[in-house]
């Protein structure tokens, strides 16, 4: 039996390629982001074609994913972060377009690369810290310390926010990472069992549908839950508490 | 027709396309870079430069296309939509007003001509309350003159009756005393009747 983690094996397609010495040879996790890309572009560029006045069926669907993007931005970080807005359209996509693409059969999931990941994570950390300096500037150390609380209590809270603060682009990434891999591999299991097992294969074949379900579930819920906590490190960043 | 040739070319280019992939594989497999299998693939660091790279590559063209095409249509379209619903709102209130107002100017007139309406009924009514009470009275008076004048052709009769008589005795006694004879009653009636007649006829 193939082991269930196989499938996140990056296998390189196409002739090795290198970019001042650096390895950047074509495989399947940048295949399928290519193909995210695309194929999300074809859908918005097809459903804003023709951009009516009463939208029709795909159109109402894209206007869906803009008002839910620009609501969480709005409910989270208020007015301000309206200059943010395409940045947070476009990840949400990115990821929920990558995740939705991984669920289909032979396909593969490259959010469930730690690297992919963690790459965007600290991106969005280090600009929003950048974000936060430009605003506030010496200001900002302050968020180390919230106000209102006692000076005896500063040794101990500092070290504390300072840790926390520092582990947010970790625990991003890693959440994504680790929800995606855990469903991809559980779905892999259980699809071994129903090779594996012959005629009563259909008990895991009935588990594998639901799990299926789930990980549409997981896939878009991941996706908010990332782009929902870049918003709020984002309003952490614009008013510092 | 066009759609089995359409899907005829298809097939082809897709015949084409699977042989060349198939032509081609071997030397791909051959250039593999065998990644280091043990343990987790995702913490295998020989394949990060090149994912960082794609990633880079793909999520700027997407943020490209997102923010240059897409994000600008779509808040356009939704801004228009609002600003359109807002005025189609905008104008079914002036609309809604302007019928309450005239509703409120139907409504006056409507009880102004009523009041109107009622007055001009009372008018009428007590005139024609008048008209009656005048008829009556006139009625009555002139039932009255009725029996007056019956009764003054009645007194008439009769005085001139009695003017009779009294005519006859009166021409009796006159001519008694004058010339001492006595005529019978007959004969003074008759003088006397027609001497009334030649008078009544002159006065009449």
């Amino acid at each position: 039996m193939v082991s269930p983690v196989a499938q996140f094996q990056i296998k390189s397609i196409g002739p090795e390629l290198n970019l001042f010495g650096i390895d950047i040879s074509f495989n399947n996790s940048a295949l399928f982001m290519i193909l995210a890309t695309i194929l999300t572009c074809v859908f918005f560029m097809k459903s804003i074609k023709a951009n009516y006045m009463v939208p029709n069926r795909i159109q109402s669907l894209a206007e869906m994913a803009y008002e839910f993007s620009i609501n969480m931005l709005s409910e989270n970080v208020g007015r301000e972060g309206r200059a943010y807005f395409p940045w947070i359209f476009s990840l949400f996509m990115f990821i929920l377009s990558g995740n939705l693409l991984g669920i289909l059969p032979y396909s593969y999931t490259f959010t469930s690369q730690i690297i992919v990941t963690f790459s965007i994570s600290i991106t969005i950390f280090l600009c929003i810290t950048v974000v936060a300096f430009i605003k506030h500037g010496i200001k900002f150390f302050t968020f180390f310390l919230p106000s209102g609380t006692p000076i005896y209590m500063a040794p101990l809270l500092i070290p504390i926010e300072i840790l926390s603060y520092l582990s947010r682009p970790i625990s991003l990434s890693v959440r994504l990472f680790a929800n995606m891999m855990a469903g991809h591999t559980m779905m892999k299991v259980f699809g071994g069992f129903v090779v594996s097992l012959g005629v009563a294969g259909a008990a895991p074949l009935l588990v594998l549908v639901a799990l299926t379900g789930f990980e549409v579930l997981v896939a878009v819920l991941q996706a908010y839950v990332f782009t929902i906590l870049t918003c709020i490190y984002l309003y952490d960043a614009l008013y510092l508490h | 027709m066009i759609l089995s040739k359409a899907i005829y070319c298809f097939r082809n280019l897709y015949l084409i396309l699977l042989s060349a992939i198939t032509y081609k594989l071997p030397a791909w497999a051959n250039s593999d870079k065998q990644y280091n299998s043990s343990g987790l693939p995702q913490f295998d660091t020989d394949t990060y430069s090149s994912q960082i790279f794609w990633l880079i590559v793909s999520f700027l063209l997407f943020y490209f296309i997102m923010s240059t095409k897409v994000i600008p249509r779509i808040g356009f379209i939704l801004r228009e939509r609002q600003k359109r619903i807002e005025n189609d709102i905008n104008i079914a209130n002036r609309l809604r007003e302007e019928a309450d107002e005239m509703k409120i100017r139907y409504e006056t007139f409507l009880g102004e001509s009523r009041s109107q309406a009622n007055e001009i009924i009372c008018n009428s009514i007590n005139q024609i309350d008048n008209q009656r009470a005048y008829a009556k009275k006139t009625l009555k008076s002139s039932e009255r003159i009725k029996s007056a004048a019956a009764i003054i052709i009645e007194q008439r009769t009769k005085a001139l009756k009695s003017l009779d008589s009294v005519a006859c005795e009166a021409a009796a006694d006159a001519t008694k005393k004058l010339i001492g004879v006595s005529i019978s009653k007959g004969k003074v009636a008759k003088a006397v009747m027609a001497v009334t007649r030649e008078n009544t006829q002159n006065v009449t």
